[in-house]
């Protein structure tokens, strides 16, 4: 890799860390609107639809940095989910290509994924000792981020004119 | 490929395994920090906080002033309706202003007649919601009073109406409001009119469980909650909110607080009932009676 490369990728992993320290701290803004009832994780879903389409962009300590701050400014316990998180970008970044493979199958990835996230953290939780919370708030939470997963491919196409991952554009 | 450049790569690829081994075991040891020294951690946080908070400000500046003007502009185009609205309303206060006055004349004069010793009024400390910071796990707000403003934890916070929470870790600028809603609140209360005591247990939803009744069939929905004041922590007589039957079936809470909508919150300033250290003190004083084993009121 080249100086030139290496600053542009250096360029992008730092917007794509301050996109996401942004994505952060808006989520907290105190603004009522019906949707943040509903708590979608937009960080996730912004975070996994990169990792498929570009993974260089995005490397793995910067996703545990941002759910590092995450936990901290959410009052959650601490760590937990910027462990969690990182491990599904882990799976997310190696599996790929079997999730890009048709759009259906990438929205499937992502609920699935954060399912399986949501799920162990609640576990995890019980196992703790701290009290959880309901689990239908979390099935709503869930259900959320799957609805705005379509919203965030769009907005990642429509602004940096990424419409389908690069590995599976040159398959076909 | 050259091998140096295939060995470069294997290299590199093993730093940033170990790399993200590390930072994962980080995440993990920050976990049980959390767990095991709470209290730590916590500081830990609200340090964090007021780091990250002028950046938030920045941040959040340009959406908040972006949805004021949407409101305001809202708030023009009904002006007509809101004027009639707020006519109607003001006929309707000025007669239960009357009906208070006459009250609050009754109310002394049998006070008077029955010699009442009166607790102090509550004093509080106003301020602003910086954060609300909401998931399906944890239901808090930040406030922008702190350990400058001389906020302890346990202090009881309410919006114009209700009870909002308590505060729950003290930064030097910022203080953390531990909403009714969270699963790690439990707040006693008393539901009024038929004085039944009860616990409002969080479960992250909007409506926290009314739990522990002795005698639920006493309870109906629209029935007024108060704290209880048991436990020391919180005054007594503040309003929490109102009874309702939710459908599953169960009776929750519908707190009198907009917690959708926080902008400002009341801080009370109410010293807590001195901890317990000593078990024993619960049961009778310890022999020989001595000036450590009495009680005082002020602990």
């Amino acid at each position: 890799m080249d100086e030139r490369s290496q600053l542009l990728r250096a360029t992008l992993i730092a917007i794509c860390v301050l996109a996401g320290f942004t994505i952060v701290l808006l989520s907290m803004t105190p603004i009522s609107s019906p949707i943040a009832e509903y708590y979608p994780n937009v960080l996730f879903a912004f975070c996994f639809a990169i990792l498929i389409r570009d993974p260089d962009v995005l490397p793995i300590w910067t996703v545990t940095t941002i759910f590092l701050l995450r936990d901290f400014v959410f009052f959650e316990p601490i760590g937990l989910s910027a462990f969690l998180f990182s491990i599904a970008a882990i799976v997310t970044r190696d599996k790929r290509k079997l999730f890009a493979e048709n759009l259906l199958r990438e929205w499937a990835s992502f609920t699935l994924i954060l399912s399986a996230v949501m799920i162990l953290k609640s576990l995890i939780l019980w196992i703790l000792g701290t009290s959880i919370s309901d689990q239908y708030l979390i099935l709503r939470s869930i259900t959320a981020s799957a609805l705005v997963y379509p919203i965030v491919v769009g907005i990642l196409w429509g602004l940096f004119g990424i419409e389908r991952p690069l590995s599976v554009q040159k398959a076909y | 490929m050259t091998p140096g450049k295939s060995a470069d790569n294997y290299g590199s690829r093993v730093v940033r395994r170990i790399g993200v081994l590390f930072t994962l075991l980080i995440c993990v040891m920050l976990t049980l920090l959390w767990r095991f020294d709470n209290t730590r951690a916590e500081r830990i946080r609200l340090a964090v906080f007021d780091q990250v908070m002028p950046v938030a400000e920045l941040v959040h500046a340009p959406i908040s002033r972006a949805t004021d003007l949407v409101a305001n502009l809202q708030s023009y185009e009904r002006l007509l309706t809101q004027n009639a609205e707020l006519r109607r309303e003001l006929q309707q206060m000025k007669a239960w202003r009357e009906a208070a006055i006459q009250l609050e004349q009754e109310n002394a004069k049998l006070l008077d007649l029955n010699k009442v010793k009166l607790k102090p009024s509550l004093s509080f400390i106003s301020g602003e919601v910086l954060i609300e910071a909401a998931s399906p796990f944890r239901q808090s707000a930040l406030i922008n009073l702190g350990s400058d403003d001389r906020i302890r934890d346990g202090w009881a916070a309410m919006d114009g109406l209700g009870l909002v929470g308590r505060i729950a870790g003290v930064g030097t600028s910022t203080a953390r409001v531990l909403l009714i809603t969270d699963t790690e609140s439990r707040i006693p209360v008393l539901i009024k009119p038929s004085d039944e005591r009860a616990l409002i247990v969080g479960d992250n939803s909007q409506l926290p469980l009314v739990a522990f009744l002795e005698r639920e069939d006493f309870v109906r929905p629209g029935d007024r909650v108060f704290t209880s004041g048991d436990g020391g922590v919180f005054p007594s007589d503040l309003l929490v909110g109102t009874v309702v039957r939710a459908t599953d079936g169960r009776l929750r809470l519908r707190p009198s607080a907009d917690l959708l909508r926080l902008e400002f919150v009341r801080v009370i300033r109410h010293s807590p009932s001195a901890p317990i250290t000593v078990p024993e003190r619960l049961i009778g004083p310890t022999f020989p009676l001595s000036e450590r084993s009495v009680v005082t009121e002020d602990g």
